[in-house]
């Protein structure tokens, strides 16, 4: 016997009992309180379930909405969740990839390779991680909500952590010292990640998305930018790597964040 | 799910039928608002539609349908920013399922549901999700996205805080056919009879 053979006996009306009960409550403590004096919780659980709701012409609304999923932007939300997340970094990917064949930064023979590719490897990896929340949609776990938060803080403080670790990698001393331009930077990176934000508004399939996935979203981009931007940049200077690199996530952040609230106010 | 993922537009019309009195139930018991509740199992049924490809036929639909309606009823609490006082008044509350209340019982329902807006969120999700829903520990796990032995815990200090709680207010008056007063805790075998 399981434990919502017990329920369903107290919610048909019954008082459960027999053999198989008893053995059940031997092993289950907490169906054993249902039991206790006189069973009195069981019962007034049991007393309390409503039953079930005829749904009248709600199915014809259903099916209106059902039949206006079409369009473009109704085909990608469709997709299997692992092939839009592929999409997602498959775009990451290729933005790196172009760096590195096209856009190389120049000082990448004397950068350290071990510290370079653990960047790269800790911007993947957040990627990855962001982008399978990101693409779960209304179908994942409840739970999920309250770590959407910390995953958000985290996409977006580790950029900044990482631009303290990349000067250390620079094998070209005067490149620390070096202001740069990091107004150019934050405007190449911002721009570059813009499909892989519009990527992610044609892949999202709520209608009304939470604060905390539009924040993770920009940070997202952030990451991504950051993970072009060390393939591309050589600047070893700190003001530099935080002002042109890291904050790229948080605009982004703020950006979705301010015009949800907008839309929210007006709609 | 399998037949309405494969093009067959006549089983969703099933899945439909199937799901949502259901949960419809599930939405009403806190909005309280038929055209609300009404709206939130429209959107569940959008958004099954939108991620039938995601669909595991080896899973069951049940704690999938309602993972999707639970969170679009979080959703809906967070733009209202807040959860809604019971109120058993309210016109659209169903019938129960278990028929012929009184006064007393009525009374009753409503110091149970007093004690349980005063659980802690998760303890009150488990045990409303597990009762009112009708689903199974393992299903309820799923749709919270912890393990059935977690949820089984959360449930049973959820009973234990109910029961104190309860100890506090006046007995559940007995039903027709009620047995009386005995002792019917576990390994009794006198228990048996009808509620």
């Amino acid at each position: 016997m399981e434990c919502a053979e017990i329920r369903n006996l107290f919610v048909a009306g019954s008082l459960p009992s027999g053999p198989d009960v008893d053995a059940h409550l031997r092993g289950c403590a907490h169906c054993g309180e249902l039991f206790a004096h006189d069973a009195e919780l069981g019962r007034r659980l049991a007393q309390a379930v409503d039953a079930d709701l005829e749904p009248g012409d709600l199915f014809a609304l259903v099916e209106r909405d059902v039949k206006s999923e079409v369009g473009l932007r109704a085909r990608l939300r469709a997709l299997p969740t692992r092939v839009r997340a592929a999409v997602l970094l498959g775009f990451a990917v290729a933005l790196l990839l172009f760096q590195l064949l096209f856009r190389r930064r120049p000082d990448f023979a004397d950068f350290s390779p071990a510290l370079f590719w653990i960047v790269v490897l800790a911007f993947g990896l957040a990627l990855v991680v962001g982008v399978r929340r990101l693409t779960r949609g209304a179908n994942a776990p409840l739970g999920v909500e309250a770590q959407s938060r910390w995953l958000a803080v985290c996409l977006l403080l580790l950029p900044a952590l990482a631009q303290l670790v990349v000067p250390l990698g620079s094998g070209t001393p005067e490149a620390a010292a070096t202001w740069g331009n990091p107004a150019a930077c934050f405007a190449y990176g911002a721009a570059l990640v813009m499909p892989f934000l519009l990527l992610a508004w044609l892949f999202e399939r709520r209608d009304t998305v939470p604060p905390t996935a539009l924040v993770s979203a920009g940070a997202l981009a952030g990451v991504a930018a950051n993970l072009l931007l060390h393939a591309h940049c050589p600047s070893a200077h700190l003001g530099h790597l935080l002002l042109g690199h890291a904050s790229i996530g948080v605009m982004w952040a703020v950006t979705l964040g301010v015009l949800s609230r907008s839309f929210q106010r007006s709609g | 799910m399998a037949a309405y993922v494969a093009g067959d537009a006549a089983a969703f019309r099933v899945i439909f039928a199937r799901y949502a009195p259901l949960l419809l139930r599930a939405m009403l018991r806190e909005l309280y608002v038929r055209e609300e509740a009404n709206d939130l199992v429209q959107q569940t049924f959008l958004q099954l539609h939108r991620a039938r490809a995601d669909f595991d036929h080896g899973q069951k639909l049940k704690p999938w349908v309602f993972t999707i309606a639970m969170n679009l009823k979080r959703e809906y609490f967070r733009k209202k920013k807040r959860r809604p006082e019971r109120s058993l008044e309210a016109d659209s509350v169903p019938e129960p399922a278990v028929p012929a209340l009184g006064a007393a019982r009525v009374d009753a329902r409503r110091t149970l549901a007093r004690a349980l807006d005063d659980l802690p969120a998760d303890q009150r999700q488990v045990i409303e999700l597990h009762w009112f829903d009708g689903l199974e520990f393992p299903e309820v796990a799923q749709v919270v996205g912890a393990s059935v032995s977690a949820v089984k815990v959360r449930a049973h200090r959820g009973y234990v805080r109910l029961r104190q709680t309860l100890g506090d207010e006046a007995p559940l008056p007995p039903l027709p056919g009620d047995l009386g007063a005995g002792d019917r805790s576990a390994g009794n075998p006198e228990r048996a009879g009808s509620i």
